[in-house]
């Protein structure tokens, strides 16, 4: 997902008040369960950014909703004034954001581990130990099976992409077979 | 002066000749018409002479002759000036003759030349067209051994896929993650 310069700033100033209080990580979580509100009710998020209704209508509906979820202060008025400035649709690039700037903050990596078959307990904590010391961040891995890489390992951490599989393998043999004089 | 005289001379002659032919009984009329056309000759010739005399035809024959003379001299320098334009004009003909001769022979060297030149050039051109089509034809060549090459290696990936896919085991998947993290290892 692309984040806009706006998306990024409200995040960042979410983050430097959770900093100040040292509630940045219930700020986090709060904010991607309400980003997970709004993609499992479309509707919702489309009422709170539609124009054909009132501000105070929408902030009626969006205050309704908060006493039943709970949330801290911080994070309702932050929703208050994302609905105000019109920026409540950008609620998941926000989200995204804040959860990147919270990793780096905590020096926490998060990590997508592909293999073909399911990985053991015992050979993924050695991946992430390695991934760690790699790193130099805490990895929170996430794993997913694959069969289309044959055998091996991707590891993808944001941009960085460590390739391992046997496909990759066999497309750099042949990448090379066909630069290389073979006759 | 001469002239009158002497035909004075000859018309008393001939008076004394009727004379004596008179005495020696000759017919006296036949004599008298003789005498008579002697006369009548004799003052004809004087008035012809005369007549001649005034009218100068002698001058006009001579005057003629001259002008015929100096025509035919003329004529004849004309002739020879004729002449001499004909032989110039000859050999001003010969002169062109070998020019010609010249021109021609030189046209046919130089067409010789041009001929050398243009055979000299077409070789080049076979030949650089030669040498194109070499190099065509070992580019095609080569591009065909590429793209063979690369089939070759596309179905021996495609197959070794196959046969990695259908042959791996756990035990192989563990020593892959394994390699990864010791490659990871020595990285850092």
């Amino acid at each position: 997902m692309r984040i806009s310069k706006i998306a990024k700033r409200y995040a960042r100033a979410l983050l430097d008040i959770g900093k100040e209080d040292g509630k940045y990580e219930r700020y986090g979580s709060e904010l991607k369960e309400f980003a997970k509100i709004c993609s499992e009710n479309q509707d919702f998020l489309n009422i709170l950014s539609s124009p054909i209704f009132s501000v105070e209508e929408r902030m009626k509906i969006l205050d309704k909703v908060l006493k039943k979820i709970n949330f801290s202060e911080v994070v309702n008025n932050f929703l208050r004034v994302l609905l105000e400035r019109k920026r409540i649709n950008r609620v998941f690039e926000i989200t995204e954001y804040y959860s990147m700037l919270l990793d780096e903050f905590l020096g926490i990596a998060r990590a997508k581990i592909i293999t073909a078959r399911p990985i053991k307990k015992k050979t993924l904590d050695k991946l992430v130990a390695a991934l760690e010391k790699f790193t130099s961040k805490k990895v929170e891995a996430e794993t997913e099976v694959d069969e289309s890489i044959i055998g091996g390992v991707v590891v993808r951490i944001g941009n960085l992409v460590l390739d391992g599989s046997i496909v990759a393998q066999l497309e750099g043999l042949k990448e090379s077979l066909k630069r290389s004089g073979w006759r | 002066m001469k002239k009158y005289i002497f035909t004075i001379a000859f018309f008393f002659f001939s008076l004394s000749a009727c004379m004596a032919a008179e005495e020696a009984g000759v017919d006296k009329s036949a004599f008298t018409d003789f005498l008579y056309r002697l006369l009548n000759f004799s003052v004809m010739m004087v008035i012809l002479y005369i007549v001649a005399k005034k009218m100068a035809i002698t001058d006009f024959f001579s005057i003629k002759r001259e002008e015929i003379k100096r025509r035919f001299e003329e004529l004849k320098k004309q002739k020879y000036e004729f002449e001499k334009k004909a032989d110039e004009l000859e050999s001003k003909l010969k002169e062109i003759e070998e020019k010609k001769k010249e021109i021609i022979e030189q046209f046919r060297l130089e067409g010789l030349k041009e001929k050398e030149k243009i055979i000299a050039e077409a070789k080049q051109r076979a030949a650089q067209i030669m040498a194109q089509a070499d190099m065509a034809i070992q580019q095609e060549v080569e591009a065909a051994k590429q793209r063979l090459k690369a089939e070759i290696v596309d179905l021996a990936t495609d197959k070794a896929k196959e046969i990695i896919s259908s042959s791996i085991k756990d035990k192989d998947q563990d020593k892959l993650v394994q390699e990864f993290i010791e490659k990871m290892e020595r990285v850092h």
